[in-house]
């Protein structure tokens, strides 16, 4: 679950914030686990295009972001097939912990109704404390996705409601 | 609205439409979950003799074997070579092997045996390949039929192929 909120200020720059809480259990996953995480992510965007009439908010833009969040995961086990010595299994314990990483976004977003968006944007992610996700890696994480990969790509579509009145 | 506003609206949802649309697809054809890493931790080590001034060199083997496995089930044949390497044990703290100087000969004085002793780490790889295990090596015991000496070079046991744990010496 995201909320997202764009604060439009004067000029080009948008801050944007988004918060947002997953909860999921990957039963069916290699490593069998349930993950909990709730997150903030803060950073600013900059616009390409000037207005091409009045109230043009239709813009492309790029942006940072800076995510941080708790992670909660519950103890996992693993198997490793060995046809020489035997088969061998273990646990990883469970683990809470923080994440934090560093987002370039990219994309565009066009107002259909007045104050409604729908857009797109493309993002690169990396962890700034990788070494967290060194031992069993969450398959998803709210707000970063594959948690396996410290340097990542994602991409959202979205929907947003805008709140400001400054429109010249 | 003016025409221009109308013409300007109906340009841009239709590229952002189609860029969605492109990522989409781009994004869908290029999920994999297959495993390209190798998987095998292995055991590396080299043979070698003294010479007079107590230098080692590394010698080729004329015809050896070596035993491994739960049940000694697998063997390596080390003909015209110097180096082998060997998976260890993921469920256990020690291996046993058995070094047959010669395979032509069954006699216990051309044979040797040798327990590695180590601990276990296990170490994640990713989701596709799951885990490996990474091992440091404690205590090496051997008997001394052929062996002169073994030496634990590098205790750590991991995914660095360019290095040799063990240093078997032979007696001439």
């Amino acid at each position: 679950m995201n909320l997202q909120w764009i604060f439009i200020t004067k000029g080009i720059f948008i801050l944007s914030r988004i918060l947002g809480l997953g909860i999921r259990r990957f039963l069916t996953h290699r490593f069998p686990m349930a993950v909990k995480n709730a997150f903030v992510r803060l950073g600013v965007d900059k616009t390409f295009f000037g207005k091409e009439f009045r109230g043009d908010m239709d813009n492309a833009f790029i942006g940072v972001r800076y995510g941080a969040g708790f992670v909660n995961r519950t103890a996992g086990t693993y198997f490793i097939k060995d046809t020489v010595w035997g088969n061998a299994s273990g646990d990883v314990q469970k683990a809470t912990f923080v994440a934090q990483w560093v987002e370039l976004v990219g994309g565009f977003r066009m107002e259909i109704l007045k104050n409604i968006f729908v857009g797109w944007n493309i993002r690169v992610k990396t962890f700034v404390n990788p070494k967290k996700f060194a031992e069993l890696p969450p398959p998803y994480l709210a707000g970063y996705g594959q948690s396996e990969k410290n340097t990542a790509f994602g991409y959202n579509f979205y929907l947003l409601y805008g709140i400001g009145k400054n429109r010249n | 609205m003016p025409m221009n506003q109308t013409t300007a609206k109906g340009t841009r949802f239709y590229y952002v439409i189609s860029v969605a649309i492109l990522v989409f697809i781009l994004n869908a054809c290029s999920k994999s979950s297959t495993c390209l890493t190798p998987k095998v931790v292995a055991l590396r080590g080299g043979f070698y003799y003294r010479d007079t001034s107590g230098n080692f060199l590394d010698t080729l083997l004329v015809n050896a074997n070596l035993y491994f496995g739960v049940s000694n089930n697998y063997m390596q044949n080390l003909k015209q070579r110097k180096q082998f390497y060997l998976p260890l044990a993921q469920n256990t703290d020690s291996i046993m092997l058995f070094f047959q100087s010669d395979s032509n000969s069954i006699a216990p004085e051309t044979i040797d045996s040798i327990q590695v002793m180590y601990t276990r780490k296990p170490h994640f790889i990713s989701t596709a390949c799951g885990y490996e295990t990474f091992f440091d090596i404690s205590k090496v015991l051997y008997t001394t039929h052929i062996i002169d000496t073994l030496i634990v070079a590098v205790n750590a046991v991991n995914n660095d192929v360019n290095k040799e744990n063990l240093k078997i010496v032979l007696k001439k």
